[in-house]
C-alpha cells in the first residue's frame, strides 16, 4: 500500500469571490452564451426586484460596441453607509460578498426574483471590470473593480438632485471566463420583453450600440394582459375579450390572463416571483384543475354539452390556450430537475379558488365569448377522439407487425439509462449509421424525408403519419397527457441529420413535434443533436475532422501562419502569431462595431471616408488640421483634393484613379469631435498595436502573394493564403461517409460531440414555434429579412 | 479498458443550447438557402440553378440539336455529378418540364418518348427517356465559352459552371 499524502494541507477554503471564479458554471449556469446572458439578468433582476417594491419605474440595458454592458436603474440606489460588522459600505460588501443583500430577511423586499440571491456579486467576479455608481440623498457614490476585487475605496464622485436617486453598473465580461462575450439583442429583447410583462409598469430601454444605436423599449401597463396579447399576435383568437384576473391572501399574491386562439397547441405560461417556472408546480396544477372543472360546470349548466356526452378533458379545454399565471410569494420553494417548479402546496389552492370564482365569474357576465370557448374545447374534444383511434390502430398494428417500424434497429441493452436512439435523416444515411453503432446501446430509426410540420396541422392528421408512428412507439413515452417519462426507452434521443440545409429543415421539423408533444424530453435534457463535421482537412500527412468554421481557422491560423510572411508600411516586418491573431479578431469585431454606430450617426458617406482613407490615425481633431491631413495623405488608388473648409464642414472630392470616378464628400465638424470617433480612433490604434504595423500589408506565402489594404482585408486575405494547399473536403451528407468515419467522428460516446437542447424560457420558444412552423407568412417573413445577414451557411 | 466499469455514455463533449437558438439559425439557413438558391429564377435569364445546370450540363455533353437523342438518365447523372449535389428525382423533374410543349412556351429540351401529358400522366422513367438540346436552348447558351458570363467553382471545386446563361437569342442582337 502506497503511504497516503493527504494530509491537512490539501484542504482549500476558497475565500471570498474565488469559488465563482473557479466554477462559473455552478452560480451562472454555464460559461457559454447562456452565462454570458445571466450576467446582465442579474443586474437587471435586482432593479426589478426595487420596482416590485415600488421604489424604481425604469431599467436602462445598454450594449457598448467592445461588449462591456451597463445597467441604469432609477430605484433608490444600493446603500452606501458602512456596515457595522463588516467595516464596509454596503455597496463594496454587495459586490464583494457572495450571499450578500437585501433578499434575506429584512423589510428591504417583500418578493424577489433574481438568481436565488446569489447577488450582482457573481456579476462581479466575472467581469473583466466593474463600475458601480450610485446616486443618493444628492451625491455620486462610486467604485471600480477588476475581476471581483475592488481597485480603489468608494469615493463620492459628484453631486446629484436630492430626488434623483439610482443604482448604474457598467460591466466588462471577462474573456478568461467566457468562451464568447457576443451578446444577442435577440435574446435580451425576449427576456426583457418578458420581465416588462410581468412587472406591470416598469419601463425597460434596450440599446444596442453596436448596431447603430437601435434601441427598444418595453412598457406594459396591461402588464400580463399585454403578454396573452403578445403570444396570441400571430394567432387568431377564439374570442375578443382577455380574461384576466386576480386574488391574494395574506402570504401571497396571483394574477392570472388567458384568451383562446384558434391554434391547436397550449401556451400556458407560470411564473413565481417572475421567474419562469417551467417545470409548473403547485400553482399550474391548481390553474389546470380550475380551469377544467369550471368549463366542464358551465358547459352541462347552460347545456352546450349534452347528457350523455363524455366530460371535456385537460387536454381539450387547453387547446390553442395562451396564458399567463404569475404568483408572487414571500418564499417560494423551488424543486425539480432544474429548480423550476414551484413547491409550495398552498398555492394550488389560492390559484383553484380564485380561478373558480373568478372564471365562472366572467363566463357568466360575457356569454358570447363563453360560448366560443366551449366550442373550441368541444371540438378538441372531438379531434381527440379521432386522434385516440387513429392512436389505438396503430397499436394494434404493433401488435401484429411486431411492434416498431421495419427500419428500426434496436440496441440490445434495456436499460434506458444506458441507451440512445439516433433518429437519422433518410434510409442510405440510416444504413450507414447501423453498420457504424455500437449494437450494445445504440438504436438507429431513419425517419424518410421531410416529416410533417406538426405546427400546421391538427393532432390526428400528425398522427396518422407513418413517420412520426413510428418516432413515437420507438420512444415509448407516449404523447400528451398519456406521456410518462418512466416509459422512455432510451434516455437520450439523438437527431442526426445531414450538416446541409435539407438537414436543418428536418431538424427543425422533429425539433417541432418533440417540443410540441413531448416537451418534457427538453426539461429533462433527454433531447440531443449529433454535430457530422463539416470538413475534413488533409495537412501533410494527417488527416482531421472539423465540425465548425472557427476549428477551420484555428488550425489555419496553427499550422500555417508561422510560414506567413507580411510587411506592413514602411517595410516593416509583421508576425502573426495564434495570440496575436485572436486579439487582432476582438480588436477587429470592436472597430466594426464602432464604425457601424459612426455611420449611422453621421452617414456611411462621410465614416466611410474618414475610416477607409486613414484619416483616423491622426490626431488632428479640427477641420483645418484634417484638412491638412487630407492634402498629404498618401494615394491608395485614389485622389483627394480639399474643396472647401468652413468652421462647420470640410468638403473633400475623392477620385477613384482606375475608373475616374468622383465622389463629393462632407465631413461635419461634429463628427470629428464626437466621443464614437474617437473610440474609432482608439481601437484602430490597438489594432495596429496588435499588429506591429500600419496598413497597407503585403503578404507571401509561399510563391503565393497577397496584398491588404486595411486591418479587416490583412485577416481575409491571410486566411485565404493559408488555405491554398491544403486538402479541404465538406462533408454534406451522412452517407458521404464510410461507417468507420461515421462512427469515429459522430457516433463513438468517447469522440464525438452532441449538443443538448434545453428549454429555459418556454415562452420564447413557444413564440419561435409558431413563429417559424405556423401557418401566418408574415411573421415569418419578417424574421427573414430581419435577419438575413446572420444566415450561418449558404448552400449554393 | 483501465476503469472498471466503464460508462458507455461517458467520454465527448456535450455542449448545451437553447432550443429557440437552434430553431433560429436552423430554420434561417434552411430559409435563406431556399430563397437565394432554389426558389427563384434569376432575372437575367429566367432560370433557376437548377435548370441552368441541366442546360450546361447538356450542352457540355455535346447534346445539340443536329445530334442523336441520349438516354435522359446520361444527363442526370453528369449533372447531379458534376453540379447539382442533390437528389436524381429533383433533376430528372426539371429536365422532363423543360421538354414538355405543354409546361414552356418554348420548349428548351428536345425530348424522344414520353414525357408526360397535360392530363397528368407522369413522364417515362429516364432510363427509357432521351433528350438533347432545342435550337432555343443552343441560343441561351450561345458564346458561353467566349467570356460572356462569370463562372463559379462548382461545390466540390472540381469544375466551374455559369452563374447566368448568357441567353443572347440572335433577334436581339
Amino acid at each position: 500500500m502506497t503511504e497516503t499524502t493527504y494530509t491537512a494541507k490539501d484542504i482549500t477554503v476558497l475565500e471570498g469571490l474565488e469559488p465563482v471564479r473557479l466554477r462559473p458554471g455552478m452560480y451562472i449556469g454555464s460559461t457559454g452564451s447562456r452565462g454570458l446572458h445571466h450576467l446582465i439578468y442579474e443586474v437587471v433582476d435586482n432593479s426589478v426586484d426595487e420596482a416590485l417594491a415600488g421604489r424604481n419605474d425604469c431599467v436602462e440595458v445598454t450594449l457598448h460596441p467592445d461588449n462591456s454592458v451597463t445597467v441604469r436603474d432609477y430605484g433608490s440606489g444600493i446603500p452606501v453607509d458602512v456596515m457595522p460588522d463588516q467595516g464596509l459600505p454596503a455597496l463594496t460588501v454587495v459586490l464583494t460578498k457572495l450571499h450578500a443583500g437585501g433578499k434575506f430577511g429584512g423589510d428591504g423586499y417583500k418578493v424577489s426574483g433574481g438568481l436565488h440571491g446569489v447577488g450582482v456579486s457573481v456579476v462581479n467576479a466575472l467581469s473583466e471590470w466593474l463600475v458601480a455608481e450610485v446616486r443618493r440623498g444628492g451625491k455620486v457614490y462610486r467604485q471600480e473593480f477588476a475581476r471581483g476585487a475592488p481597485t480603489g475605496e468608494m469615493q463620492v464622485v459628484g453631486k446629484t438632485d436630492k430626488g434623483e436617486s439610482g443604482t448604474t453598473i457598467a460591466f466588462m465580461p471577462d474573456a478568461e471566463i467566457f468562451e464568447e462575450i457576443d451578446f444577442s439583442m435577440e435574446t435580451l429583447t425576449q427576456r426583457l420583453r418578458e420581465t416588462a410583462f410581468l412587472t406591470r409598469g416598469l419601463r425597460i430601454k434596450l440599446t444596442d450600440e453596436r448596431a447603430g444605436g437601435e434601441q427598444v423599449t418595453f412598457h406594459y401597463e396591461g402588464g400580463i394582459r399585454d403578454f396573452v396579447k403578445y403570444v396570441n399576435e400571430a394567432k387568431e383568437p377564439v374570442h375578443r375579450n382577455i380574461v384576466y384576473f386576480e386574488g391574494a391572501n395574506d402570504q401571497g399574491h396571483v394574477e392570472v390572463a388567458m384568451q383562446w386562439n384558434m391554434k391547436y397547441v397550449e401556451s400556458v405560461f407560470s411564473f413565481a416571483n417572475n421567474i419562469n417556472t417551467h417545470e409548473g408546480g403547485s400553482h399550474l396544477s391548481g390553474f389546470k384543475a380550475a380551469l377544467t372543472g369550471t368549463l366542464n360546470k358551465y358547459a352541462r349548466d347552460k347545456g352546450l354539452l349534452k347528457e350523455k356526452e363524455e366530460n371535456l378533458e385537460g387536454e381539450d379545454v387547453r387547446e390553442g390556450l395562451a396564458a399567463v399565471i404569475s404568483v408572487k410569494l414571500q418564499e417560494p420553494q423551488f424543486e425539480g430537475q432544474t429548480k423550476t417548479k414551484l413547491g409550495n402546496p398552498w398555492v394550488r389552492g389560492l390559484v383553484e379558488q380564485t380561478v373558480n370564482t373568478k372564471l365562472a365569474e366572467f363566463l357568466e357576465e360575457n356569454p358570447g365569448d363563453a360560448r366560443q370557448i366551449i366550442q373550441k374545447a368541444v371540438s378538441a374534444a372531438r379531434a381527440r377522439q379521432a386522434a385516440r383511434k387513429a392512436r389505438e390502430l396503430t397499436r394494434r398494428k404493433g401488435a401484429f407487425g411486431g411492434g416498431m417500424a421495419k427500419k428500426f434497429a434496436d440496441c440490445q441493452i434495456r436499460n434506458p439509462e444506458l441507451a440512445e436512439v439516433f433518429i437519422v435523416e433518410g434510409d442510405s444515411a440510416g444504413g450507414s449509421a447501423k453498420q457504424a453503432r455500437d449494437k450494445s446501446n445504440q438504436a438507429i430509426l431513419p425517419l424518410r424525408g421531410k416529416i410533417i410540420n406538426s405546427e400546421k396541422n391538427r393532432i390526428n392528421k400528425v398522427l396518422s403519419n407513418t413517420e412520426i408512428q413510428s418516432l413515437v412507439t420507438v420512444i415509448g413515452t407516449g404523447i400528451g397527457d398519456e406521456f410518462d417519462i418512466a416509459k422512455l426507452r432510451y434516455h437520450r434521443v439523438i437527431v442526426m441529420t445531414d450538416a446541409d440545409v435539407d438537414g436543418a429543415h428536418i431538424r427543425t421539423l422533429i425539433l417541432t413535434f418533440l417540443y410540441r408533444h413531448m416537451p418534457e424530453l427538453f426539461d429533462r435534457g433527454h433531447v440531443y443533436i449529433a454535430v457530422p463535421p463539416l470538413y475534413h482537412v488533409k495537412l501533410g500527412n494527417q488527416g482531421t475532422y472539423l465540425v465548425k468554421d472557427a476549428q477551420l481557422e484555428e488550425l489555419l491560423v496553427r499550422e500555417r501562419f508561422p510560414d506567413l510572411e507580411i510587411v506592413a508600411r514602411d517595410a516593416a516586418p509583421v508576425k502573426l502569431s495564434e495570440s496575436r491573431y485572436g486579439r487582432l479578431q476582438r480588436a477587429l469585431a470592436e472597430f466594426e462595431g464602432w464604425s457601424a454606430r459612426l455611420r449611422s450617426d453621421f452617414g456611411a458617406h462621410a465614416a466611410d471616408f474618414v475610416i477607409s482613407h486613414r484619416l483616423v490615425e491622426s490626431d488632428a481633431a479640427s477641420l483645418d488640421e484634417v484638412a491638412g491631413v487630407v492634402e498629404q495623405a498618401q494615394a491608395n488608388g485614389y485622389a483627394l483634393s480639399v474643396l472647401g473648409v468652413s468652421p462647420e464642414e470640410l468638403e473633400v472630392k475623392v477620385v477613384e484613379l482606375e475608373t475616374s470616378s468622383a465622389e463629393h464628400i462632407v465631413v461635419p465638424r461634429e463628427l470629428l469631435q464626437s466621443p464614437i470617433y474617437d473610440h474609432v480612433r482608439r481601437t484602430y490604434r490597438r489594432l495596429a498595436e496588435i499588429v506591429g504595423g500600419l496598413p497597407p500589408f503585403a503578404l507571401k506565402l509561399g510563391k503565393k502573394r497577397e496584398h491588404a489594404e486595411t486591418f479587416e482585408a490583412l485577416r481575409e486575405r491571410a486566411l485565404s493564403l493559408a488555405k491554398e494547399g491544403i486538402q479541404l473536403s465538406r462533408f454534406k451528407g451522412l452517407g458521404e461517409m464510410n461507417h468507420t468515419q461515421l462512427w469515429e467522428t459522430t457516433m463513438d460516446p468517447a469522440r464525438r460531440m452532441l449538443i443538448r437542447v434545453d428549454v429555459e424560457d418556454a415562452s420564447a420558444a413557444d413564440l419561435w414555434f409558431t413563429r417559424l412552423m405556423g401557418d401566418q407568412v408574415e411573421p415569418r417573413r419578417d424574421f427573414i429579412e430581419q435577419n438575413a445577414r446572420d444566415v450561418k451557411f449558404l448552400d449554393v | 479498458m483501465s476503469e472498471l466499469t466503464p460508462d458507455p455514455l461517458a467520454g465527448g463533449r456535450i455542449e448545451p443550447r437553447e432550443l429557440e437558438q437552434e430553431m433560429r439559425a436552423s430554420f434561417l439557413d434552411y430559409a435563406m438557402s431556399v430563397i437565394v438558391s432554389r426558389a427563384l429564377p434569376d432575372v437575367r435569364d429566367g432560370l433557376k440553378p437548377v435548370h441552368r445546370r441541366v442546360l450546361y450540363g447538356m450542352h457540355e455533353a455535346g447534346m445539340q440539336p443536329g445530334r442523336p437523342y441520349k438516354k435522359s438518365a446520361r444527363v442526370v447523372g453528369d449533372v447531379m455529378g458534376s453540379y447539382h449535389p442533390h437528389g436524381d428525382a429533383a433533376i430528372y423533374d426539371t429536365l422532363v418540364r423543360l421538354a414538355q410543349p405543354f409546361s414552356m412556351r418554348y420548349p428548351l429540351v428536345d425530348g424522344q418518348g414520353n414525357f408526360g401529358s397535360l392530363d397528368g400522366d407522369p413522364a417515362a422513367a429516364m432510363r427509357y427517356t432521351e433528350c438533347r438540346l432545342t435550337r432555343l436552348a443552343t441560343e441561351m447558351l450561345r458564346d458561353i465559352d467566349a467570356d460572356t458570363v462569370d463562372f463559379k467553382p462548382n461545390y466540390d471545386e472540381s469544375r466551374r459552371e455559369p452563374t447566368v446563361l448568357p441567353s443572347r437569342p440572335r433577334t436581339c442582337s
